[in-house]
């Protein structure tokens, strides 16, 4: 029922987990794996630590689990296979024991309740195997299938079709309730409110559009856990990606740049970022706690601690090369001639507050936006989305049929006029061009290291070309924003941006 | 007052899935448009435009379109919008910036600049028209505690208010002035169709957006042909007594419009088990919370309160950092406010401030310092003594103060004011807030430095 290239290394990381308790030293074995549903070869023991730490923080901490597969079709008792994993550490698992087919009966109105067919389910693995499992993951035949189908084809795949597959089975087995477990982690009810706000919109297409929007790059990410460390080395080249995972045989401690200077020489990186992975892994739980959409304080709260990581250069965060923002002498220089740029004294407190009541106030509290994604180079639109805000939160991301909106003219203000015929009511139409896109990922994205004041003024300057920005009708932010040079511009928000006092 | 026993009106409540949805419900109960509308009519429709913000600071586009279709439909000739704006902007400049009249004209109808020419003035236009239909978006309201339908057939531009006359605060000749003006368009004209769109309804604070608003969702309309009862059965709606407000106290006493709940026949779902409570804008303003500034209250008129209340809150809304870093911020508002806790950044809102704190102890420093009188020092010299130091105390000027004249105070020129009297440096973020009031009250601010306020 399983296939078989995912079946063998599932079994392969099976053997490792339970090899680990009985070896000395596990981290010397040098055993590779895949990463499950994924063609990307890891190390097993930093699988087995990876998933040590993440399995309880994202989906279960408590001890053994039961797998069923359920038939699609409605017959008396619907359970295809049953396994349960004994499991001494939440998420580490060793050994599958495959139930008979007798011991689990579920019916197909047995789903309606999870809650007691959990019980039940729990009561009979207690009676059979004396084992008191503590969630259990249910798969629909379906959810099987299409897994299958996705390893079978992992070999054919390249990088972006297996991302694209991946999200796609991840989608389909979430939206379609493919795959239940129970008690439901907070990740899965975030994905499923999450995805419901995608209305017919894959999120393989936006990976797509984003990865194609994308230069080349060569970079790498060191996470730094106390127990482990290793770097995901992610590059893209013309339109080949590649992720790596390597650990660190050097131990987890304080990081020195000579270390990550190291690492990029190696590895002929253009930039190297450290991390504490624990830091993201609790800013990750705090984000998959919230109710989708999420509501404007939450943002604001969720937004103030991501500045307030930023901000913490050195302390929560390390890059090799260092920004040369963060240079003394430039941001002297630039102090001298009325620029105050200090990335560490980074308003994350007002600045979420500020930008959420500007935002509230110009576009207001509800409010329809067509995005218009364009490319000058080739003379034609990309994508139509359609966002939908209420009580100024994002409830809705839709497609607009391109054909529908861009009927006879390319001219905003005439697809505005042409829509508010045929549509419901657009607040805005905000025209946006791929190169300015392009030029954000680029520059502040992917080279932060690299990012300096005359940057930011190159970016602005481009965005009030009306080329690469238009906006339609107009609203004061952007009126104001149009009307001041790039450098006034500057002057008016670094004050807002970065906090006055440099103690 | 009685009211003539014939004077039964029909109000109509919908509650739908969609505000469209709800909209056409209000219209079929009323009998539908072809009721309101005879062919080639002129339609005069009075919508909330206040500001170039968003929903729901003005009525939604996508009802004003929805009803400008189905006047065309029941085929109306000619259909003129219009409104009178706040925050002392004009109307002009708001379609310059939302391009309303690109928008609308394509479907036939028109975006008057009533303040503008003389031959728009809101009654000529009205009374030249076939039908009057006025649409309301039903916000929380300081003066009237919600924006009432009634509200919408004046222009009640506080925000933008020259320096009036001096005001009686027994009296409170501003709220009375405001309530009179409003009722004479009523007494000339009243409107053919009323709709109060409460569908999304903005509470905590309004009706601008502000830090406390919020939107809640009631999935209600209130539609009728008598502007009163639309407004009663409305208030009636977010469990608020009706002959507790001002504006339906007084068109009861003028006998305009029916004010008896038992001369108006509801139609459509039932009032009872569809009332709503909703959060209203604090009513005192030193409940109002900012970081860092205290406020202390006199005696206060309501042209001093409405403006109080909308610039305190958007300092609220805006001034957060500035604040924090001035550390210590006063607002004394109306007649013998209290003395403030400190007297730095005192800030007196409206003449009756400004006045009535005249001999105020924090209007002077009070320092005393120890120093050696120079007639002593000479002494000294001669008498080899060391010298007594003795106390002496200086009164200074207090300079950390900053007048808001007017009563009431021009709100455009008060954030200037305080922008100007603080420095950009020292708040960046208002000074922001006010270069975005400037890309689109320019020429007003222009008019009111002309006047010297």
């Amino acid at each position: 029922m399983i296939n078989r290239y995912f079946k063998d290394n599932w079994n392969k990381i099976l053997k490792f987990n339970s090899n680990v308790e009985i070896t000395e030293n596990p981290e010397l074995l040098n055993e590779l794996v895949r990463i499950p549903l994924t063609p990307i070869q890891i190390d097993s023991f930093l699988l087995y630590k990876l998933t040590e730490i993440m399995y309880p923080k994202f989906i279960h901490d408590q001890q053994n689990i039961a797998d069923i597969i359920l038939s699609d079709y409605n017959i008396d008792n619907i359970v295809l296979e049953s396994y349960v994993y004994e499991t001494k550490m939440a998420g580490i698992h060793k050994k599958a024991i495959h139930l008979q087919n007798n011991v689990i009966s579920i019916t197909k109105n047995d789903l309606d309740n999870i809650e007691k067919l959990f019980t039940i389910i729990q009561d009979s693995i207690i009676k059979e195997n004396g084992i008191k499992i503590m969630s259990i993951r249910i798969f629909k035949k379906r959810a099987i299938d299409l897994m299958n189908s996705h390893c079978e084809n992992l070999k054919k795949f390249s990088f972006n079709e297996f991302m694209s597959n991946l999200f796609d089975l991840v989608q389909k087995c979430i939206e379609k309730e493919l795959i239940i477990l129970y008690p439901e982690p907070d990740i899965i009810r975030f994905m499923r409110e999450f995805l419901s706000i995608f209305h017919d919109i894959k999120i393989s297409s936006i990976y797509n559009l984003l990865n194609n929007l994308c230069p080349s790059y060569k970079h790498a990410i060191y996470f730094n856990t106390k127990t482990i460390s290793f770097n995901c080395k992610i590059e893209k080249e013309e339109y080949v990606n590649t992720v790596e995972f390597i650990r660190s045989e050097q131990s987890p401690i304080d990081i020195e740049e000579s270390r990550l200077s190291q690492l990029r020489e190696d590895n002929k990186l253009e930039s190297v970022i450290s991390l504490d992975l624990n830091t993201v892994i609790s800013f990750l739980s705090e984000i998959f706690e919230q109710k989708v959409p999420i509501e404007t304080n939450q943002m604001k709260l969720l937004l103030q601690k991501f500045l307030f990581g930023l901000r913490s250069f050195d302390t929560h965060w390390k890059m090799y090369p260092r920004p040369k923002i963060y240079n003394l002498l430039i941001r002297y220089l630039l102090r001298l001639i009325g620029f105050n740029i200090n990335l560490r004294k980074l308003s994350h407190w007002n600045l979420p507050e500020y930008i959420f009541n500007l935002f509230n106030s110009n576009i207001g509290l509800n409010s329809q936006i067509l995005l218009l994604l364009t490319n000058n180079r080739n003379k034609n639109f990309q994508n139509a989305l359609m966002l939908q805000f209420l009580n100024g939160s994002l409830v809705k991301i839709s497609n607009v049929n391109k054909t529908e909106v861009f009927n006879n003219s390319f001219e905003i203000k005439e697809i505005h006029s042409s829509l508010f015929e045929t549509m419901d009511y657009i607040d805005f139409i905000i025209k946006v061009d791929v190169d300015l896109i392009k030029e954000i990922l680029e520059k502040y994205i992917l080279n932060i290291y690299k990012v300096s004041v005359f940057k930011l003024y190159n970016v602005l300057k481009m965005a009030k070309n009306p080329k690469y920005l238009e906006v339609y009708p107009s609203s004061p932010a952007f009126e104001l924003f149009k009307s001041k040079s790039s450098l006034s511009l500057l002057k008016l928000l670094l004050p807002i941006i970065i906090d006055k006092h440099e103690f | 007052m009685s009211q003539p026993e014939t004077d039964i009106t029909n109000v109509a409540i919908a509650k739908g899935d969609t505000p469209l949805n709800t909209y056409n419900e209000i219209l079929t109960k009323l009998g539908g448009m072809e009721k309101f509308v005879s062919k080639n009519d002129r339609i005069f429709i009075k919508i909330n435009l206040n500001s170039p913000e968003g929903f729901p600071v003005n009525t939604s586009f996508a009802l004003i379109k929805s009803l400008i279709k189905s006047c065309k439909k029941a085929g109306a000739s000619d259909i003129l919008l219009g409104s009178y704006s706040n925050k002392g902007v004009k109307i002009r400049s708001i379609d310059n910036l939302l391009k309303i009249n690109e928008s609308i004209n394509p479907l036939g109808a028109q975006l008057l600049f009533l303040e503008e020419d003389s031959e728009f003035e809101l009654l000529d236009v009205i009374q030249n028209c076939d039908k009057f239909f006025v649409v309301n978006q039903v916000n929380v309201d300081p003066l009237f505690d919600c924006t009432l339908s009634m509200m919408n057939s004046f222009n009640i531009n506080i925000l933008n208010s020259r320096e009036s006359m001096e005001q009686d605060l027994e009296s409170d000749f501003y709220k009375k002035e405001i309530i009179s003006k409003l009722l004479n368009v009523f007494e000339k004209r009243k409107p053919d169709l009323i709709i109060n769109d409460l569908y999304y309804l903005m509470e905590g604070a309004g009706p601008y957006i502000y830090k406390d608003s919020k939107l809640i969702k009631t999935r209600l309309m209130v539609g009728g042909t008598d502007a009163v009862a639309v407004d009663f059965i409305t208030l009636k709606l977010i469990d608020t007594d009706p002959l507790g407000n001002p504006l339906i106290i007084n068109a009861r006493e003028q006998n305009i419009g029916i004010t008896d709940i038992n001369n108006i026949n509801i139609i459509g779902v039932d009032l009872e088990s569809s009332k709503v409570n909703i959060n209203y804008c604090k009513k005192n303003l030193e409940d109002i919370t900012i970081h860092n500034c205290r406020i202390k209250t006199g005696s206060i008129c309501s042209g001093c309160y409405h403006t109080a209340y909308h610039l305190l809150n958007t300092m609220k809304t805006y001034m957060t950092k500035d604040l924090k870093y001035i550390a210590g911020q006063s607002v004394l508002i109306g007649e013998n406010p209290p003395e403030p806790d400190i007297k730095k950044n005192v800030i007196l809102l409206g003449n009756c401030a400004i006045k009535s704190t005249k001999n105020s102890s924090f209007r002077t420093i009070i320092t005393s310092k120890e120093s050696i009188p120079s007639s002593d020092k000479i002494k000294s010299i001669f008498n080899r003594k060391k010298p007594n130091k003795k106390l002496i105390i200086v009164e200074k000027k207090n300079k950390q103060i900053l007048h808001l004249p007017g009563c009431p105070p021009n709100f455009i020129s008060s954030i200037k004011l305080i922008s100007d009297y603080y420095g950009k440096q020292q708040v960046p973020n208002l000074f922001l807030y006010h270069n975005l009031m400037e890309t689109y009250a320019l020429t007003d601010i222009k008019n009111v430095k002309k006047e010297g306020v």
